[in-house]
């Protein structure tokens, strides 16, 4: 690994026209042969940081230095960069978009066509090759707009939400991919909405929220540190009163955070918290009786709401990879989750 | 150093998206040939002045309309650039290490090789409708310069236009509100010496006029052609305002 990081962020500030703060002294380093995850909610400020670093945006104040401080083309050839909504003219066909960026890249003929076919290949495009980008289905379109980051030989790689709208075929081939590059000594930051992924793909994980850094470590790092074990249910309708409620859950003992929000209530423990049968006795107690619920150990999510946003500040769980109420889609890693209350 | 391989990749790119989109390609064709038709029959008894015998207001109009082509083909050349801004694939290009010249060129290159293409086109049907040309090929060389000098320069300035604005709608402004004084106040319609003095005046600045003249000259051997070196100080304000494009288009790059 070299000395010099591959991207070098130093009090990166920037605001978007009628004084909205995006960047507020970002300093971040990124070492080459690394993936780094960079989650947040919404105006985090994580595209911001990622145009910046790619040099589609002037900072406010700051510097970012990449590969040592390279400029012009010559950073241009060496930093990737993919912006979160597909840039793609809906009037070439898809091999005529690879093959003019290849040309962009200054790839010779030879390996232009080589390299055409090797992402083509891996993000599953061939066979569309002549077909209209206006007729491609948005998961194609995703899946172009990726090939096309990785047409030139870069050794940054800026991206910005990259598997939204893939799936998990496209998943997984983008990853390995990344991997790949990652191995050859290249690093790769990418804006991820998805927790899991993030926390599973990633080997450190950097945490935004209103223009800075709140986190920044190995995903099981940030989990052990800022972590907590949370427990949510799904509600039936009932004259309860939340806020009566919410006291009685905030006075059992290791319950720091009760939201009632959208028919569904969200618990943050300090340490494990109270018992299931503690818990629903409350709720019973009060007439609410759960549809079903769920115990999560500490995970990305936790540390997400606890650092960035909190629930309260959330639409029933806004953050991507939230669960859906009342057991809906099974998550993640949380060994200790129990559903529908049979087990309660 | 321009990249040859990527202006003819942009320039190809051009073309391939005019072919999709006939539409825009069919309009070019339309608007020149109804003037043609309308502006031709409905003064074909207009005597051209310092004309020889038999020469009629048809054979006078043709080389006009042919330019007039080149006039409103190279105003609108920044409406794709506008597309492309609009969907972000233009700044994408532009992240890449390629010159953003060799961009515009290709851009530029492929725009004047199409409207000499769609003049020709003009001019072939002006022949049809029984316009007659005693073809001269020195000089139609010559008008050959002055019509790429004014289609790369006018597609410039429409392309800067758009990098400045990025909207359709001043496009259509600048096209509709620029070129019809341009349009009348040159020897496109009608010669000089039958214009009024203050309308002589301003047609005798006007660039456009330079462009007709040489053109006219070569097919009907009427009139005087400019001057040779009318062809340097157009060929500087092309190259400027085709730098000033190159340039604004790098700039770009940064939103």
């Amino acid at each position: 690994m070299s000395a010099v990081p591959a991207v070098s962020a130093r009090g990166l500030v920037h605001s978007y026209p009628g004084g909205i703060k995006a960047l507020d002294g970002v300093e971040l380093e990124v070492a080459a042969g690394e993936i780094l995850g960079l989650i947040g909610p919404n105006g985090a400020g994580k595209s911001t940081l990622l145009r910046i670093l790619a040099d589609a945006c002037r900072a406010g104040a700051g510097d970012a230095a990449l590969l040592g401080g390279v400029t012009g083309a010559e950073r241009r050839r060496r930093v990737a960069y993919l912006a979160q909504d597909p840039a793609l003219d809906p009037e070439m066909t898809v091999g005529e978009t690879l093959g003019l960026f290849a040309l962009l890249h200054g790839l010779p003929a030879a390996g232009a066509r080589a390299r055409m076919a090797e992402v083509a290949s891996v993000f599953g495009i061939e066979a569309c090759s002549d077909r209209l980008v206006a007729r491609c289905s948005g998961g194609m379109r995703q899946r172009l707009h990726l090939a096309l980051a990785f047409m030139g030989a870069a050794d940054v790689f800026l991206l910005d939400e990259p598997t939204h709208g893939l799936d998990a075929a496209g998943r997984e081939a983008f990853w390995g991919l990344v991997n790949a590059r990652a191995r050859a000594g290249a690093a790769v930051l990418a804006s991820l909405h998805d927790l899991q992924e993030a926390a599973g793909r990633c080997g450190r994980i950097v945490l935004m929220a209103g223009g800075n850094l709140r986190a920044d470590g190995a995903p099981e790092k940030l989990v052990a540190a800022h972590g907590a074990w949370t427990w949510r249910a799904a509600l039936p309708p009932s004259g309860a009163d939340a806020a009566e409620l919410e006291k009685r859950l905030l006075r059992l003992p290791g319950v720091g955070e009760a939201i009632f929000r959208d028919g569904r209530v969200h618990l943050r423990f300090a340490g494990a918290g109270p018992s299931d049968p503690e818990l629903l006795a409350v709720l019973e107690a009060a007439g609410v009786f759960p549809e079903s619920y769920e115990r999560r150990r500490p995970d990305l999510e936790s540390v997400f709401h606890g650092l960035a946003i909190p629930w309260s500040a959330t639409a029933g769980g806004a953050a991507a990879g939230a669960r859906k109420p009342g057991g809906g889609k099974a998550g993640g890693r949380g060994e200790g989750r129990r559903k529908g209350g049979a087990d309660a | 150093m321009p990249d040859l391989a990527l202006i003819g990749r942009v320039c190809l790119r051009t073309w391939t998206k005019t072919a999709r989109r006939p539409v825009v390609l069919v309009f070019g064709f339309l608007q020149p040939l109804m003037w043609m038709g309308f502006f031709g029959f409905l003064f074909q008894r207009y005597a051209i002045a310092d004309a020889a015998a038999g020469f009629r207001y048809l054979d006078y109009l043709v080389p006009g309309i042919c330019v007039m082509t080149l006039l409103f083909g190279s105003s609108q050349a920044g409406t794709g650039l506008i597309r492309d801004l609009q969907t972000g694939f233009a700044q994408r290009m532009l992240l890449s290490p390629a010159a953003p010249a060799s961009m515009f060129l290709g851009k530029l290159a492929a725009d004047v090789a199409r409207l000499l293409l769609q003049a020709l086109v003009v001019g072939a049907v002006g022949f049809l409708l029984g316009a007659r040309f005693h073809v001269r090929p020195g000089p139609l060389m010559v008008a050959c310069a002055w019509m790429v000098l004014f289609a790369g320069a006018y597609a410039s300035l429409s392309c800067l236009i758009a990098l400045a604005t990025r909207s359709q709608e001043t496009m259509g402004v600048f096209i509709q509100v620029v070129n019809m004084p341009i349009l009348f106040t040159s020897s496109i319609l009608v010669p000089r010496r039958q214009m009024p003095a203050w309308l002589a005046g301003a047609a005798e600045w006007n660039p456009v006029s330079a462009v007709v003249d040489a053109l006219r000259y070569a097919l009907s051997q009427y009139g005087h052609p400019p001057p040779l070196w009318g062809l340097v100080p157009a060929a500087c304000a092309g190259a400027v305002l085709a730098a000033l494009g190159a340039a604004r288009m790098a700039a770009i790059r940064r939103d």
